[in-house]
């Protein structure tokens, strides 16, 4: 029996979403808002940087008189970080959106150029085998890839503040894509305690953004499942340190205390002993400098401060970081702007990103990678880069659309 | 828009979500940051306080070992070692200055350059450092006046060491690793990989301690070393401007002085000066002879190890746990290194020697002193120092002097222990296996019977040190010492021999304590003990004459039994007692009753031979003999022959002696000491009877000082008497105890290769036609085995005190392997014990 075929009713495709120029807006500037409590918190622990580094490094007390060095150019970074605020805290944050796929290419530019071969060692001087720093002047160090966080931050606000795509599975992918240049960049570096910040932000922002959470559920959970194959690709020094850190966490004391897990391990004891309330400032000196931490004032400064206030000062550490996340949160959560709510969640997802592993390293909770802990780490770049996200903030939080105004990232049909 | 189901917006709820997740952490954190703060913070704060100190140990002493009369029988040697840290006895020491300079002096530069830029400059630097080591090696040369030659000799066998070492840890490492594998259930395989290959092969101790390079030197050279061990001097090496500076570095990097820790053992060689008048006829001359013995006391002192082994350690360790009051007296004090650091003061470290057997062992943690501690606190600059405390002396019950006339009248040389023709009754025929001339091995003991003080106690052949220093496999590989000799046992303490017939004076006392011989009604000697089997238990004259003693005194009495050793007369009291009755005799005098002689800690009795007593329940045709410590089984056979010292019962020269000092006291035992110091063991009244021990004392005396007594005279022409110190009481017995037989076979193991050889000893042993039991019976003798000894034990023991009051005071004991007659070989050796006692003063 023949039967003629009907053709198959194809299903009408929605229209798709004409690319929406952002509508002509009114604002008003309002000086009453959460942002502040951000500088609040980022004035405090930039105080206390100052003061860590030079216990860190000014062990001898009596040898010399006033802060060492490095305390003091911190002070200066601090002053650099303050005008890097205002700088970006001035213009109205829907200019610095335009300008943000610039700023990638910038950051990208200035990545590629630390990669090129045949750049002079005065400029681009390889430190512990990654080729990080670009060398201005003689005693600052521009790190590109701080830069590139920040830029990252705004591309991918850009880029999701008025889509739906990401709602669906491979809408994903367009944005990992915006991820994959900086992150490739860096990894060749290499330097693979950054990259790996990079991936709460983003994530941070998508699930702001609406994305479905069983998505990134199901990515987690895939890439959780890769992690073991790419064990074997790790290079021998960093399969040793996820050995010790199994160890560690296994409460073996011995394995490796004077290798691998040498800095973890010299790490913890100083952190524990500050007890609860710390010890005295020469004393804690003193048990910086014949325990012979490495990095004291840099990677590991965290310690410094625990064996100076003890538990009750970690603490305190820990309130000031929620403070400027909580505030950065609460921008957000005040904001009406798409692009202005995104970069505050993917800012907030950087800095608490990296705390959590900075300080994680510092308590044996995860290996030791080379990543600085914002406000207190000593450095040029890192400092005017935090400063600059908390101007952001400012920038986004005093700045108030007037009604009416689009409604962003509202969806039924969540979970 | 917002779902109105919902308070907040998707997007508002997402913050939380994100905030959450974000506090989440943060607590993780806070939690870990409890943990190390508040859990382990005093552990973790002690732990990096520990490091704001520097710590230098300060050498000691270890401690004397004196005899009862304060001479010194052991004591460190007043010399030096100079010790140089491994790593720089494998030049990895100029790697790793070299390299750390090189760093510094490039700086930023030195990270940013490649493995193949850094080479070259590194190889420079490395030049200058090795330069400088190369230097230091001549100039300990020249100090040390030893040539480079050996001191690079030195160096290799060094590091060939510590690489066999590091082999043979490795290995344990990697076994106990595949355990804990299979433990865990996971598989295991040969191949390790790089990570675990890197953590098993971690350094040990030794590549990081010094190592002597020269071992004992003189005083003038070890101080000389000491003026040099902190000078530093300056040092040529490149620098990054093509040029070259000047580095401040240690003269001799790297490089101690310490004391040896060397033990000197001034009365190891005596020479004794002895009265050749009064030995026996044969042998007997006018003046005297000086006999050198060696190895004086060497049983008792024992000796050193070079080195500390991992079980020196570990006992150490386990002692500290186990011993609250030990510990306490070697840790540092409390609070010296923070509130719960406490250190082992004597711990072994390095090349420190440890005792190896002996008092060297058993009173190690006595002797070993407790090192000084100079502590440094960095912070403050504040020194504190805890001065070094020396080693326990150990003072001995030995007098050093009667213990080498003891030796020299058991040395060969003087003609007593060796085996003499007229050793035989006049056609007797010479043992086979130890021809005229061998020297005889044996075992004296010399106990004061007031105290229990063992004055002497000496066994044949002792070991020289100047031997074992210079060719110690001349002892212990030496194919006779190995298989008959055995120079390294204590015979007087440490080897099983039966009692023979100087056990009937404690039968007879048992006997009549256990209500078995009433001492009124006298026992005849029928020749054999059961009249219709005239082969078996028979007297001695019996066997001989074939007569009894009973054709001379009728029925004998406890006096006359004992003086001429009578065996019916001790085989009825055996059989009247019984298994049980003969084994409570036994151990009533001693036998089966630990005495720690060396005071272990442990309170072991370590090589201490505790007897035998009965047969051990077994399955086999032969049953093993039973421990006297829970004795076995004794069938009335047994305790027969256990009447007369036979059958399953076997003691120590030291058993026999403390046994007669027993009976001596009356009864009451005092067990014997050898340590000059407060003994938990407690004297104690056996409950003999009074009458009994009279009788026993009697029979003894008549033993000697009856022409009749076995113990009397020498059997030989003109019948001299045993005994001529004058003014000197003499109560004594002799036996003669049937010996364990040794045989051998044609081929032994190579000490060494552990493959079969030739038996060296072949020719010298006896074929089995040769040897007849006492019957003229064929012995049963494996067709493959020859017999190296076989025969009798010589025992004599003796009391002895003044002849004006006859009150015995010392007890003397003496034992020769395989040396046939009681009277007339160890006869002649108890009288010469007994000069030696007079010679010394204590008779």
């Amino acid at each position: 029996m023949t039967t003629a075929s009907l053709p198959t009713p194809v299903p009408p495709r929605p229209a798709p979403r004409p690319y929406v120029r952002e509508a002509p807006q009114r604002w008003a500037v309002s000086l009453v808002h959460a942002g502040w409590l951000a500088v609040l918190a980022a004035l405090a622990l930039s105080s206390l940087s100052i003061y860590g580094i030079d216990v860190a490094l000014h062990t001898d007390a009596e040898a010399v008189a006033g802060l060492v060095g490095e305390a003091v150019k911190q002070a200066i970074f601090i002053g650099a970080g303050l005008v890097a605020a205002a700088v970006v805290a001035l213009p109205h944050y829907r200019l610095i959106g335009r300008l943000s796929w610039a700023a990638m290419s910038v950051s990208i530019a200035l990545l590629i150029f630390l990669l090129m071969p045949g750049v002079p060692e005065s400029i681009v001087r390889p430190v512990n085998g990654a080729r990080a720093w670009i060398s201005i002047g003689s005693w600052f160090k521009l790190q590109p890839a701080e830069l590139a966080k920040i830029s990252f931050v705004l591309c991918t606000a850009h880029y999701l503040r008025f889509r739906k795509s990401h709602r669906r599975f491979f809408g994903l992918v367009p944005v990992g894509l915006i991820a994959a240049a900086p992150v490739g960049l860096i990894m060749l570096q290499p330097d693979l305690g950054t990259v790996l910040l990079f991936i709460p932000a983003l994530f941070a922002m998508l699930m702001a953004a609406g994305a479905r959470l069983r998505h990134l559920a199901i990515i987690v959970a895939a890439a959780s499942m890769a992690a073991p194959a790419v064990y074997p690709f790790l290079r021998p020094h960093q399969q040793a340190r996820i050995v010790a850190l199994v160890h560690q966490i296994q409460g073996d004391r011995q394995h490796g205390a004077d290798t691998v897990n040498y800095q973890s391990f010299t790490a913890q004891r100083l952190a524990g002993s500050g007890g609860l309330v710390g010890n005295g400032d020469a004393h804690t000196r003193a048990l910086v400098r014949y325990n012979r931490l490495p990095e004291a004032h840099n990677d590991f400064i965290f310690s410094v401060l625990c064996a100076r206030f003890g538990l009750l000062g970690a603490a305190g550490v820990l309130a000031l970081y929620a403070l400027w996340i909580g505030s950065a949160l609460l921008v957000a959560a005040a904001c009406k702007d798409p692009f202005g709510r995104l970069v505050c969640v993917g800012l907030a997802g950087f800095i608490a990103s990296q705390v959590v592993v900075n300080v994680g390293m510092n308590i044996g909770l995860l290996p030791v990678i080379g990543i600085t802990l914002p406000f207190l780490s000593y450095g040029g770049s890192s400092m005017i880069t935090v400063w600059a996200m908390t101007g952001l903030i400012v920038n986004i939080a005093m700045r108030k659309p007037l009604p009416p105004f689009r409604p962003s990232f509202e969806y039924e049909d969540d979970e | 828009m917002a779902s109105s189901s919902h308070l907040f917006s998707m997007f508002h709820r997402r913050l939380m979500l994100l905030m959450g997740i974000i506090l989440l952490s943060m607590a993780v954190l806070g939690g870990q940051i409890a943990r190390l703060t508040v859990v382990q913070g005093q552990e973790l704060r002690e732990e990096a306080e520990s490091r704001l100190v520097t710590r230098q140990w300060i050498p000691t002493t270890r401690g004397r070992i004196l005899d009862r009369k304060n001479r010194v029988l052991a004591q460190d040697r007043p010399s030096f070692d100079v010790n140089v840290d491994f790593q720089v006895i494998t030049g990895e020491w100029a790697v790793r200055v070299a390299g750390a300079r090189a760093r510094r002096d490039y700086g930023e530069r030195w990270r940013s350059m490649s493995p193949e830029e850094r080479q070259p400059i590194l190889d420079l630097y490395i030049a200058a450092y090795q330069g400088h080591l190369d230097r230091m090696w001549s100039l300990i040369a020249e100090i040390g006046r030893e040539t480079e030659e050996r001191l690079a000799e030195r160096r290799q066998e060094i590091i060939r060491r510590v690489e066999s070492m590091k082999a043979s840890i490795y290995a344990a490492r990697l076994a106990r690793e595949l355990e804990a594998r299979l433990d865990r259930g996971e598989s295991i395989s040969v191949e390790v990989d790089d990570q675990t290959h890197r953590r098993l092969s971690r350094p040990i101790e030794d590549q990081q301690a010094p190592h002597t390079i020269l071992g004992r030197v003189p005083d003038e050279v070890g101080f000389a070393f000491m003026r040099l061990e902190n000078e530093t001097t300056d040092l040529e090496v490149p620098s990054p401007n093509g040029g070259s500076a000047l580095v401040r570095v240690p003269l001799l990097p790297g490089l101690t002085v310490e004391p040896s820790g060397d033990r000197d053992y001034p009365f190891d060689t005596v020479s004794v000066d002895v009265d050749l008048s009064t030995l026996p006829p044969p042998i007997r001359q006018d003046g005297r002879k000086v006999i050198t013995v060696e190895g004086v006391a060497y049983h008792i002192l024992g000796r050193m190890k070079d080195r500390a082994h991992r079980e020196d350690s570990e006992r150490r360790a386990a002692r500290r746990r186990s011993d609250p009051e030990f510990a306490a007296r070697v840790e540092t004090p409390p609070g010296l290194l923070g509130p719960s650091v406490r250190l082992d003061r004597g711990q072994y470290q390095g090349d420190d020697p440890a005792g190896l057997s002996g008092l060297e062992l058993a009173r190690e943690d006595d002797l070993r002193g407790l090192r000084g501690l100079k502590i440094e606190q960095l912070e403050t600059g504040e020194r504190r120092e805890l001065p070094p405390v020396p080693g326990r002396d150990v003072q001995l019950t030995i007098d050093v002097a009667l213990q080498a006339r003891v030796q020299a009248a058991m040395s060969p040389e003087l003609g007593l222990a060796v085996a003499q023709q007229w050793h035989y009754a006049d056609g007797a025929t010479v043992n086979p296996t130890t021809p005229i001339g061998t020297p005889l091995n044996g075992a004296a003991v010399v106990i004061e019977v007031d105290s229990g003080d063992i004055l002497a106690m000496v066994s044949t052949p002792s070991i020289p040190r100047r031997l074992l220093e210079q060719s110690p496999e001349a002892i212990f590989a030496d194919p006779l010492n190995l298989q008959a000799d055995m120079p390294w046992i204590d015979r007087s303490i440490g080897r099983p021999y039966p009692p023979g017939s100087i056990a009937k004076a404690l039968i007879l006392s048992g006997a009549v304590k256990f209500g078995r011989l009433n001492l009124d009604s006298g026992i005849p000697c029928t020749g054999h003990l059961f009249p219709d089997q005239p082969q078996m238990y028979r007297c001695w004259i019996y066997k001989q004459f074939h007569f009894t003693h009973s054709d001379t005194f009728g029925a004998l009495n406890a006096e006359q039994a004992l003086m001429v050793s009578c065996n019916i007369y001790f085989f009825t009291l055996g059989q009247r007692l019984g298994g049980q009755g003969v084994i409570d005799t036994y151990r009533m005098f001693g036998l089966g009753r630990p005495l720690n002689l060396f005071g272990r800690p442990d309170g072991s009795s370590g090589d201490e031979f505790l007897g035998f007593l009965g047969f051990a329940p077994s399955s086999s045709a032969i049953p093993p003999p039973a421990s006297a410590a829970t004795p076995g089984r004794v069938s009335i056979q047994d305790a027969i022959q256990m009447g007369i010292g036979q059958g399953p019962v076997a003691w120590t020269p030291l058993h026999a002696a403390d046994a007669y000092a027993t009976l001596a006291r009356g009864g009451v035992r005092i067990p014997p000491h050898l340590i000059n110091e407060p003994s938990s063991l407690e004297t104690e009244d056996l409950g003999l009877d009074p009458r009994a021990v009279r009788e026993a004392l009697a029979g003894l005396w008549a033993s000697v000082n009856d022409s009749r007594g076995t113990g009397h005279h020498l059997g030989i022409e003109g019948r001299p008497v045993h005994f001529n110190v004058p003014g000197v009481a003499v109560w004594g017995k002799t036996g003669t105890a049937t010996a364990p037989r040794i045989d051998i076979k044609a081929t032994i193991q190579d000490p060494k290769t552990g493959k079969p050889i030739p038996n060296p000893l072949w020719d010298r042993a006896v074929d089995r036609s040769v040897i007849t039991g006492s019957d003229g019976s064929e012995l049963p003798i494996a067709s493959d085995s020859r017999v190296l000894r076989w025969g009798d034990h010589s025992w004599f023991v003796v009391l002895a005190g003044h002849a004006s009051d006859r009150r015995p005071l010392y007890a003397v004991a003496v034992m020769m392997e395989y040396a046939g007659s009681g009277g007339k070989v160890s006869g002649p050796i108890v009288n010469q014990i007994l000069h030696a006692l007079r010679a010394e003063g204590y008779l």
